[in-house]
């Protein structure tokens, strides 16, 4: 029945999906392979729809067994895979082959309302710390109906907290009243959130056939009714709310009745047959009230309300009294243009039944107006004195009515579809009683040269240093005199008047100031501490919001603007003499921004985007401290990186930095004893690997370090990994991160790579996840974003290419070589074709000596790509998915591809292989879980123009377009990408560059980087160096490509393609 | 001044009420209040740009003082062909002259007397209705019928008979209309989808009448026979049930002998059993437009996008925390629908939204401290 063997595939490959039908959730798990229950149409009897064949119940959700009857796309009655499948199956989902939809029957785990959300959660939670492999760590690919219904429950859960719930009356075709808990979706940014919510619903999570019939809409307010009555009803059980009606009778009062319904277990209203209707209709008609936005929708009416005119108003403290009034007057707005106001005083005047307005027709606007200040006063009792009036314009207000309208009706109103204008001060920071902090430190020379320091021996500051500090209270900027505070506590009225401005004093403020106060005379703390309370702290916490902080000396400095860490204001220092090269204006201001950094003791994040040069800006850092320490000796700096970019930063290093003492602490051949400790000692730079940092760990903790940096830091984002919790425990007094990854967005990253910096300033990884990551990363809570960004930022300095500070240093292209290693398993492929062919080149001649040693040479580039490619591992046939972590070009090519994608970047793969490509299709869409596109020679043109289409299209969910050389060398315009890789080495650099210009063309905006891959020790190098010496030799062989070779001797061939020892990459 | 129009500000909740039925009693009476002293002139004004025309609107205002005199200002040349004795606050078309009407159902009873009548009676007739020359106009049961003064003294009966469904039909109508949600829903809030007549014709029914035959207009006038039964009177007559069909279209379902409430009991029934058993409904179905009105398209057109989830879901934040004004909807909502009850029913739920709130907060470990 299936033509797939079982032994090859991948067996673990799940995709866990969700339905909701019937009032539960029903789990079910997609496979790779038949499942157990095996074929059949006898999983459900009566049912005579297939069962399918791939759909098993997933294991470790607790509930009941069930099977439901989905519609799925389906070839020849087999369902195809979904998407999620084919990806982690590496298959190619642009299959032409068109779909039908099949009832099938699936196996099911159902869950009940109540449990869905943290049963969904529950897989989430696996999938948010699965390690870049699309959520599979828990074995389960998340689905698209996972990830649907999950959307819809924390929908839920919002609601409920925001009290967006009402008490809903139901009634059955018998008539039978029921209650519960629905949430209330009509009001405008709830409408906007189900509008979002409902239109991404997948077509699979609406596949049930059942009496929603399909309907997106009608199956998300079912489930978000069922999950929110779930919990609603939850806890009032828990509370024991029914207690509170036990006594009443619900015969006597149909209110008692329907809390029966909305309180306890049983949903049933007890009631006799002939008051239902009239209590349905009851309390139809009163919820309905939610919904009235009044007579006409073009128009709203409007309240404004104005301050006192301040002519004779003393300017100081002043409460002014009732004779002080506030004006609160009507007029119409246009819903179309709220630019158009139509004020009462005017309507009045109008004699006509119909006016026309810039172009806005309101007809018949006097009697509008008698009918919305009629409605609104349903909600505001004070509106009814003006309905008594013939004309009414306007009521006015003493201060503590206006600001009880302010505070308590306004928001009532507005929700209830009319406008109210309130004073500009009103509900914004400048207008509130708060706290600001004050933080007094030393001005310091910043960047000055450290003799003029006494302790420049180290960093000596940081967030563990003691700093003054006290507390004022302000009214947004204006700080307030113990005098003028006194007087505001004395007024005792909530709107007041300070230094000619209004602002609102809740009396509730007062007592938490004085308290506050009191509490806090001031003094030292932390800096670490200060920060957090000035810059992530609640009101609840404090009891009064803290408006904002100012500090004197360096601290104002690290605290720069409001960008944080852009540090503007730094003082830039020029490139080190002895660096060879030139830093660009940036890069000189990155340099300057660690150097004041470590000054002062706080660990550094550079973040700034791949390309920008953060290699070249340590190296300069090193250099600059190197001048500064004069004669003296610089302790060396440890340098923890991914195997994969070891050879890069070497190379790198000899380029810009040749007087730097560098030392690779790698492979099985490293030092183990004190002869790495002496060697460490006496270098500048040691490089590692994660893995050994972790390994050697107690040897690394031997040598006295001037700093650790981690490249590529988000290598250490699972916090409770052994490598991140040893390289957390190596003991030195700097600490650099370099990432190019946006880490402020990745938030179990951005604690791992804090905390090894500043170790404890954002607390406990429990607490940072319950304080930050679950509002942020579950319900995308901007606010919690806000706070964590300002407390972060005057850490992490990234740049992006865009950032106009950049963008005018950069060329249009910049190129770079990517230094990569062979593996082990391809270091000894490569050896082997090497000696077998040198072998072979000794006893023939001619023609036949030429073919050997030209094959010889694809093979070994094949093996420098990944051995499965001179293996002919791959058949796509079977979609299987080559291992990357064979291939060291692999490897870096996946480091740097998920970089840009998550800075929402497109690029260009160019290989010369065609077989290379489908093998590095497979697995980038395995690996990245996106569909890759592969351009090649056999492309017909129609799908080569679709493809082209679909990748300039502008949505970036295609960003990734592979190209055989040759097919994609001409004729094509590709600038939506800003990275090109080449994946192997051309002989001839025009080649390449024909086909870097795919990118780097008219029309392109954006500087393109290009990536040129080379395998160290290899071929690859050699070609690299020849193109690079652009001697005689050189301009000969361009052009002729690998002939020149054929014809060299033995030991020529030889001392050219021969292994270089040192550029292997063991695990080890 | 007509102060009896006036709502009972002491009692809210009765005021709600009493204001509730004056506004819709607004639309269908004629009783009117009579201005007492004219309006000024109107003012020259940066902001209003009002367009000085004469309107034939007769919509009775809810501020009683703001009436205007009508026919002072009214001229127009049509005044000279009919002339009819004229009637003092009658039931008038609102429809303007060259103006298209805004609901489909309106412009197709309009297409039918125009279709059935000589053109001069109907434009006479039209002229009739926009002149408010019908002093009654009921709807009852079945029947459609309008007290109309012509030139003679006496006004004329005339009624419009619209074929019944039968009790087979309505059974029929009522299938074919639970299988389809959005139908349903629809009517369940009190609206017409406007592809409605597709559940109507494969069953050989109209809905609404399309051609003249589809109505059975009678007069009492002398110009009226069998085999001419459009008159002046009965196009009025059809003009204002046009204009009244296109503001409340279920009115339709009762000339046709199956009044709106039992239709949507039927619908609720029907759908109730054909699905899951006799499942309970929301006596309040929910709005939210553009979405709830809208049916998704057919699983059978999703499947290229079939397991993509739409790009929208990005930018959907649900922050969990405390709202702005607490119990906001409680206090939108007013006091409790069942006026003699004893029982503290706002003051509880108010609780019972505190404790939801908590909960969920709690629950959703998002508490703004963990110490």
């Amino acid at each position: 029945m299936v033509d797939v063997p079982v032994q090859e595939v991948d067996l673990s490959a799940m995709v866990l999906h969700a339905n909701w039908t019937l009032g539960a959730l029903h789990f079910w798990c997609e496979t790779s392979a038949p499942g157990s229950q095996g074929s059949g149409r006898d999983l459900e009897a009566g049912s005579d729809a297939l069962v399918h064949p791939f759909a098993c119940r997933p294991s470790g959700i607790i509930g009941e067994e069930s099977t439901i009857l989905l519609r799925l796309p389906a070839v020849e009655g087999r369902p195809i895979f979904s998407v999620p499948m084919s990806r982690v199956m590496g298959h190619d989902t642009d299959d032409d082959v068109a779909a039908v939809l099949v009832e099938f029957q699936v196996p099911t785990v159902k869950v009940k309302a109540f449990d869905a959300g943290p049963v969904l959660e529950s897989f989430i939670e696996h999938a948010e710390h699965g390690i870049g492999d699309g959520g599979r760590s828990s074995g389960y690919t998340i689905g698209p109906g996972i990830t649907y219904f999950v959307a819809a429950s924390r929908l839920a859960a919002h609601l409920m907290a925001g009290h967006r719930v009402v008490p809903m009356l139901l009634q059955d075709a018998q008539g039978e009243l029921t209650a519960a808990w629905h949430p209330w979706l009509s009001d405008d940014m709830t409408a906007q959130r189900v509008s979002k919510l409902v239109c991404s619903m997948p077509a699979v999570a609406r596949a049930t056939a059942d009496e929603h019939a399909h309907d997106a809409w009608s199956m998300t307010v079912d489930f978000l009714a069922a999950v929110t009555d779930a919990r609603c009803r939850a806890t009032m059980i828990a509370q024991e709310m029914f207690d509170t009606v036990e006594d009443a009778d619900p015969d006597a009062d149909p209110q008692v009745a329907w809390l029966h319904g909305l309180l306890d277990e049983t949903k049933e209203v007890p009631s006799v047959s002939g008051q239902r209707a009239d209590i349905a209709r009851k309390v139809r008609r009163w919820i309905a009230e939610l919904e009235d936005r009044g007579e006409s929708s073009a128009w709203r009416f409007g309240l404004r309300i104005s301050e006192p005119i301040a002519d004779g108003l003393p300017d100081d403290i002043s409460n002014p009294d009732d004779t002080v009034l506030w004006s609160m007057s009507f007029y119409l707005q246009s819903v179309d243009d709220e630019d158009v106001i139509l004020r009462a005083s005017d309507i009045w005047q109008i004699s006509r039944e119909r006016v026309v307005i810039q172009g806005l027709t309101l007809e018949n606007p006097q009697e509008l107006l008698m009918a919305e200040l009629g409605r609104a006063s349903r909600y505001y009792k004070r509106l009814e004195e003006a309905l008594d009036r013939s004309e009414p314009i306007e009521i006015l207000l003493n201060s503590q009515e206006a600001y009880q309208f302010l505070r308590e009706i306004k928001p009532i109103l507005e929700e209830q579809g009319f406008a109210v204008q309130s004073p500009p001060w009103w509900d914004s920071q400048s207008g509130r009683l708060g706290a600001r902090l004050q933080i007094e430190s030393d001005p310091a020379d910043i960047l000055g040269d450290e003799s003029s320091d006494p302790d420049a021996a180290g960093p000596q500051l940081g967030l563990n240093t003691l700093i003054g500090y006290h507390w004022e209270i302000a009214i947004g900027d204006t700080t307030l005199t113990l005098n003028e505070f006194e007087q505001l506590a004395q007024q005792n009225a909530p709107l007041v008047r300070i230094g000619g401005k209004w602002v609102e004093v809740r009396p509730e403020d007062i007592e938490n100031a004085i308290k506050f106060i009191g509490e806090n005379p001031g003094g030292e703390m932390e800096l670490g501490e200060a920060m957090q309370l000035a810059l992530a702290s609640d009101a609840a916490q404090t009891g009064l919001p803290v408006t904002g902080v100012e500090a004197t000396g360096w601290v104002a400095s690290l605290l720069g603007g409001d960008t944080g860490g852009a540090s503007v204001e730094l003082p830039k220092l020029d490139t080190p003499e002895t660096f060879q090269g030139t830093l660009r204006p940036y890069q000189a201001r990155g340099m300057s921004w660690m150097v004041f950094m470590e000054r002062f003791g706080f660990g550094a994040c550079l973040a700034d985007d791949m390309g920008l040069g953060k290699t070249i800006q340590l190296l300069a850092l090193m250099m600059h401290e190197r001048i500064e320490a004069g004669e003296e000796k610089v302790a060396p700096t440890l340098l923890v990186v991914p195997m994969s970019v070891i050879g890069n930063w070497v190379k790198e290093a000899e380029k810009f930095a040749p007087s730097l003492k560098v030392m690779v602490h790698h492979g099985v051949d490293r030092k183990l004893d004190e002869g790495f400790t002496e060697q460490a000692q006496e270098s500048d730079l040691v490089l590692t690997t994660y893995a050994l940092a972790h390994r050697d760990n107690e040897l690394i903790n031997t040598v006295n370090w001037a700093r650790m940096v981690l490249d590529e830091a988000q290598f250490i984002k699972n916090p409770a990994a052994k490598q991140s919790q040893a390289v957390r425990g190596i003991n030195v007094p700097r600490r650099i991160a370099l990432t190019g990854t946006p880490v402020e967005n990745r938030l179990s990253e951005l604690w791992s790579i804090m905390d090894f910096l500043n170790p404890g300033y954002l607390g406990s990884a429990g607490g940072f996840r319950k304080k930050f990551s679950l509002p942020i990363e579950r319900h995308r809570d901007q606010n919690k974003m806000g706070k964590l960004r300002s407390m972060v930022s005057p850490f992490i300095l990234r740049r992006v290419k865009t950032d106009p500070t950049v963008v005018s240093d950069l060329p249009e292209k910049i190129e770079s070589k990517e230094w990569c290693a062979l593996t082990p398993e391809q270091a000894k492929l490569y050896e082997g074709c090497v000696q077998r062919m040198l072998t072979d080149v000794d006893e023939s001649e001619g023609i036949h000596r030429r073919g050997l040693v030209l094959a010889a040479l694809i093979k070994l580039k094949q093996i420098c790509n990944h051995p499965a490619q001179m293996l002919k591992e791959n058949d796509p046939q079977f979609g299987m998915t080559i291992d990357p972590m064979r291939s060291g070009k692999c490897v870096r090519l996946l480091e740097q591809v998920s970089e840009l994608i998550s800075e929402g970047e497109q690029a260009l793969i160019f290989t010369q292989f065609r077989q290379m490509g489908h093998i590095l299709s497979t697995m980038l869409s395995h690996e990245l879980g996106r569909d890759i596109l592969f351009l090649h020679g056999g492309t017909p043109q129609g799908k080569r123009q679709k493809m082209i289409d679909t990748f300039q299209d502008g949505t970036g969910k295609n960003p990734i377009l592979l190209l055989s050389l040759k097919a994609g060398g001409v004729g094509l315009n590709l600038t939506a990408a800003t990275h090109v890789f080449h994946f192997d080495r051309w002989w001839n650099p025009a080649v390449e560059n024909q086909a870097t210009d795919r990118a780097y063309r008219i029309g392109q905006t954006r500087t393109v980087q290009v990536h040129k891959y080379i395998v160290r020790g290899t071929l690859e190098e050699r070609i690299d160096e020849m193109i690079e010496s652009k001697t005689e030799l050189a301009e000969n062989i361009i052009g002729h490509g690998e002939r020149w070779l054929t014809d060299l001797g033995t030991d020529k061939l030889r001392e050219l393609l021969t292994l270089r020892a040192d550029t292997i990459a063991g695990d080890i | 001044m007509c102060d009896e129009e006036k709502p009972n500000s002491a009692d809210p909740v009765s005021k709600k009420s009493v204001k509730k039925s004056s506004k819709k009693s607004s639309k269908k009476t004629t009783k009117r209040c009579v201005e007492k002293s004219p309006l000024p002139p109107p003012r020259e004004d940066r902001v209003v740009n009002v367009i000085s025309k004469p309107t034939l609107s007769a919509s009775v205002p809810i501020a009683p003082k703001k009436i205007k005199p009508q026919y002072a200002s009214f001229r127009s040349s049509r005044k000279s062909l009919v002339n009819p004795r004229r009637v003092r606050g009658g039931v008038k078309l609102k429809l303007k002259a060259g103006e298209t009407p805004a609901s489909w159902v309106t412009q197709r009873l309009l297409r039918v007397a125009e279709a059935g009548a000589e053109s001069g009676i109907y434009k006479d007739g039209i002229e009739y209705a926009r002149l408010g020359q019908t002093k009654r106009l009921t709807i009852e049961d079945t029947l459609c019928e309008g007290i109309i003064q012509g030139r003679s003294d006496k006004p004329y009966t005339a009624t419009l008979g619209l074929v019944e469904f039968g009790a087979e039909s309505q059974e029929k109508i009522i299938v074919a209309m639970a299988d389809q949600v959005r139908y349903t829903a629809k009517l369940l809030a009190g609206e017409l989808p406007s592809n409605i007549e597709d559940v109507f014709a494969p069953l050989g029914l109209k809905l609404f009448p399309a051609e003249p035959e589809d109505i059975e207009p009678r007069c009492s006038c002398p110009d009226w026979s069998t085999e001419e039964p459009w008159c002046k009177h009965t196009v009025c007559l059809t003009a204002l049930l046009a204009e009244k069909l296109g503001d409340d279209p279920m009115v339709i379902f009762g000339l046709r002998g199956m009044p709106g409430q039992e239709l949507i009991d039927g619908l609720r029934q029907k759908r109730a059993v054909g699905v899951q058993g006799p499942g309970p409904s929301p006596v309040l179905h929910q709005h939210v437009p553009g979405v709830s009105d809208v049916s998704s398209p057919p699983l059978e057109d999703s499947i290229e996008s079939f397991w993509e989830v739409g790009p929208e879901l990005d930018e959907l934040d649900t922050p969990i925390s405390p709202p702005a004004v607490n119990c906001v909807l409680l206090r939108r909502l007013g006091p409790s629908p069942f006026v003699g009850g004893q029982f503290p029913l706002i003051g509880l739920m108010a609780t019972c939204y505190q404790l939801i709130g908590e909960a969920v907060i709690e629950a959703e470990g998002a508490e703004s401290e963990e110490e």
